[in-house]
């Protein structure tokens, strides 16, 4: 188990420029898993690198994995591991498996419980497997992660929410419209965060984009990019009844839209649905707006208090998220472990079956007048016989080898006669050697 | 007193079979409302398909209570106010499910279950009516389809208040900047508001059609003593509410957050001539002399 590895850096240790030196990008990758598997003597390894982290899971024997797994990173990148090292985190054995399951499961992403990481994780390992560089075990390890990850989306709230005000924006701009192929968003004035809040309208499929902007060249070409029409900041007033979704974001020191504006809007629309996002500073529509029938004003403050507390709820299924992590690795682990169980396991019956049958013939010889009928249930009976003594044995391998108990293995082996002819674990104080999983995940799609 | 009266009802008053499936029905309609209001709650860890699953089977079930009814009993059933609010939440359950299966309206269930349950829980008040003595046949066809046509249109009022219900509650915490996570299934307001025009829609003509049958079978007298007749007051006062609410919205003077708290007037009234008055003729009021297990 303490074969399994990690080491990295990642947004909490190393500061940008450190992860962008270090980031691969994905033309790199064959390569440089090459070079750190030569480099650093791993039997298999995975390289993850977002812009967030840059991360070698590797499966490798020896106490000195850390140092050789920094060498081999800091020589693809002419940096000295010394540098390296004071940037990077390294784990082993259980807490390696638990930081994989963390980080596919978004609990250890700069925006908690992310969704992105795990289609990245997904990509680094499927890229790993392309290369031939990952085996049984990080097969295993990382196929769990996958479901691991599933398990926290599904079962907690920590990816439940938005964490930015343009996706806010248009969380509450889908709660009041059912359909926005027929809507029209209306842009007043530019700026990043309206434009984005528009692109994510355009994305959720808004029928139509007008932008009013004082200067008609700028509101030309921010139109362009959306397919949309552009309008002269004069005629603001008079496309308002038309619009269903209005940004506002102007340089302007006053209200540009009062109440007045939207009480007469709202009655050509017959009292239609109008959600208004106010980005300004200082804002751009009279407050007592909201008050009219039909109107959601919106400004930057509610939608950052919306933000926040979205993002405390995420926090609050950390507790949750931590039981299932613990869950998925105690699962991985027994799994894992009773793997080196098989052989011995394969070993006893075999030896078992040698001894009976040995035995079988030798009385078959004496008893020539035997019906085949009497014979097929001595044969039986000899069979049933065998599995019944050897049963509690079998259960007594796995339970120990669950329990991650080589030492009682070992014992058990040797008391029984098959010590020799299997690959038991290791006892605490060996190194490992390569486990053999039952089930080979190679070429299968990740879920 | 409910459960034991409902025992009584449904030990003395039907067959087996339909005693079994309404029993079914109900204890599977408050699993559904039980789990819809899970789900509600923990999204994460409940889910409305499970509620629905549920709905179905006591959906199931209460189409098969009513399929022994109708062929031991024949048309006896519309004429105890039990059978008439069960109907109603039949066709409210049927109402919602196509509802959902038209359009994607996440967490409706958690309130049209609970609605179907406590309307079940009223209809336990109404168990003993059916025993009470002196109840006529329901054999006239206009009276027949006055109450189908009737229940058919509270079903469908039902599911709008609930859809109303639901408006109100996400488009305050809309205006109020509020995004709580038991909310975000919520069905867009545009979806809610279709919704509740769809039903009244359909319900007004259905209302309507069932009344003229009703009052068709009036006589001169009953004409001359209407003012007497709360039963057919209340009914005409709903069907003035309920034509001014579609009017009103079609009209465009209508509309907003008071178009949904007609429609919840509405609803009440529809409790007011519906079940307060079964309630009360279950307590030995006299109230339609002439006319035979009225309904509306």
């Amino acid at each position: 188990m303490q074969r399994f590895v990690v080491l990295g850096i990642n947004h909490k240790f190393a500061p940008l420029e450190v992860r962008e030196r270090l980031a691969y990008p994905d033309r790199r990758i064959p390569a440089a898993l090459k070079t750190i598997r030569e480099r650093s003597d791993c039997d298999e390894a995975v390289l993850l690198s977002t812009c967030n982290r840059v991360e070698v899971y590797a499966f490798t024997e020896g106490d000195d994995a850390q140092q050789r797994l920094l060498e081999g990173l800091a020589a693809d990148h002419g940096i000295t591991p010394d540098y390296l090292e004071q940037f990077c985190y390294f784990h082993r054995g259980k807490e390696a498996i638990e930081h994989l399951i963390r980080v596919a499961g978004g609990l250890d992403s700069l925006v908690l419980g992310e969704t992105q990481i795990l289609s990245q994780v997904k990509k680094a390992y499927l890229l790993a497997q392309s290369e031939n560089a990952t085996g049984k075990a990080l097969n295993g390890l990382f196929h769990r992660a996958f479901q691991s990850a599933k398990r926290l989306h599904s079962e907690t709230g920590i990816g439940d929410g938005q964490l930015s005000v343009s996706s806010i924006a248009v969380r509450f701009v889908n709660r009041v419209f059912e359909d926005l192929g027929d809507k029209t968003a209306l842009l007043i004035g530019a700026g990043e965060v309206g434009e984005l809040t528009l692109t994510y309208l355009r994305e959720s499929g808004i029928g139509r984009v007008i932008v009013v902007s004082r200067n008609l060249e700028r509101a030309k070409d921010v139109a362009g990019r959306f397919q949309g029409d552009a309008v002269p900041f004069e005629l603001m007033h008079d496309y308002l009844p038309a619009a269903d979704v209005v940004i506002s974001q102007t340089a302007a020191e006053s209200r540009i839209l009062e109440r007045k504006h939207f009480k007469s809007s709202q009655k050509k629309r017959g009292y239609a649905s109008v959600f208004v996002l106010d980005l300004a500073v200082p804002r751009d529509v009279a407050d007592d707006a909201s008050e009219l029938e039909g109107v959601y004003l919106y400004n930057v403050d509610d939608l950052e208090k919306v933000v926040a507390e979205h993002a405390m709820e995420r926090s609050r299924e950390l507790d949750h998220c931590k039981e299932i992590v613990n869950d998925e690795v105690e699962h991985f682990l027994k799994g894992f472990q009773s793997y080196a169980a098989g052989p011995l396991i394969s070993e006893l019956r075999s030896k078992a079956g040698h001894i009976k049958q040995a035995e079988l013939d030798r009385l078959m010889s004496k008893l020539n007048d035997l019906s085949p009928e009497a014979r097929k249930e001595i044969a039986g009976f000899s069979e049933r016989l065998v599995n019944k003594l050897l049963h509690p044995q079998i259960q007594g391998i796995k339970e120990q080898a669950a329990s991650g108990n080589s030492d009682s293995l070992r014992l058990l082996a040797d008391a029984l006669g098959v010590e020799k002819t299997v690959n038991l674990p290791p006892a605490k104080d060996q190194p490992e050697p390569q486990p053999a999983l039952d089930k080979d995940p190679v070429n299968k799609e990740p879920s | 007193m409910l459960l034991q009266s409902f025992h009584e009802f449904s030990s003395n008053a039907m067959t087996p079979v339909a005693a079994i499936a309404l029993h079914a029905a109900i204890g599977l309609f408050i699993v559904a409302a039980i789990t819809a209001l899970a789900a509600l709650l923990q999204p994460t860890r409940v889910h409305m398909r499970w509620a629905d699953w549920a709905g179905a089977l006591a959906t199931g079930s209460l189409i098969a209570y009513f399929a022994a009814r109708f062929i031991h009993d024949g048309t006896e059933p519309l004429q105890n106010m039990f059978d008439v609010v069960g109907l109603s939440a039949l066709f409210l359950a049927v109402v919602y499910f196509v509802a959902t299966r038209v359009k994607k309206l996440g967490s409706v269930g958690a309130f049209a279950y609970p609605a179907i349950v406590v309307i079940f829980l009223v209809d336990l008040l109404l168990a003993r009516t059916v025993t009470d003595p002196g109840t006529e046949k329901v054999t006239s066809p206009l009276l027949i389809a006055h109450i189908i046509l009737v229940i058919l249109a509270y079903g469908v009022f039902f599911m709008a208040t609930v859809a109303a219900v639901m408006f109100l509650l996400q488009e305050r915490t809309i205006k109020t900047h509020k995004d709580p996570a038991y909310m975000r299934s919520f069905p867009p307001l545009e979806s809610l508001r279709r919704l509740v025009d769809t039903c009244l829609m359909i319900g007004l003509p259905l209302l309507t059609l069932g009344f003229a049958f009703g009052f068709a079978r009036f006589t001169s007298e009953d004409w001359a003593h209407i003012y007497r007749n709360p039963e057919a007051l209340s009914s005409i006062v709903l069907w003035l509410v309920l034509l001014a609410v579609v009017v009103g919205r079609r009209a465009g003077w209508l509309h907003g957050r008071r178009h949904f708290y007609m429609v919840l007037v509405g609803f009440a009234l529809v409790l007011v001539t519906y079940i307060g008055l079964g309630v009360v003729q279950a307590k030995g009021r006299p109230t339609m002399q002439n006319t035979e297990g009225k309904t509306g």
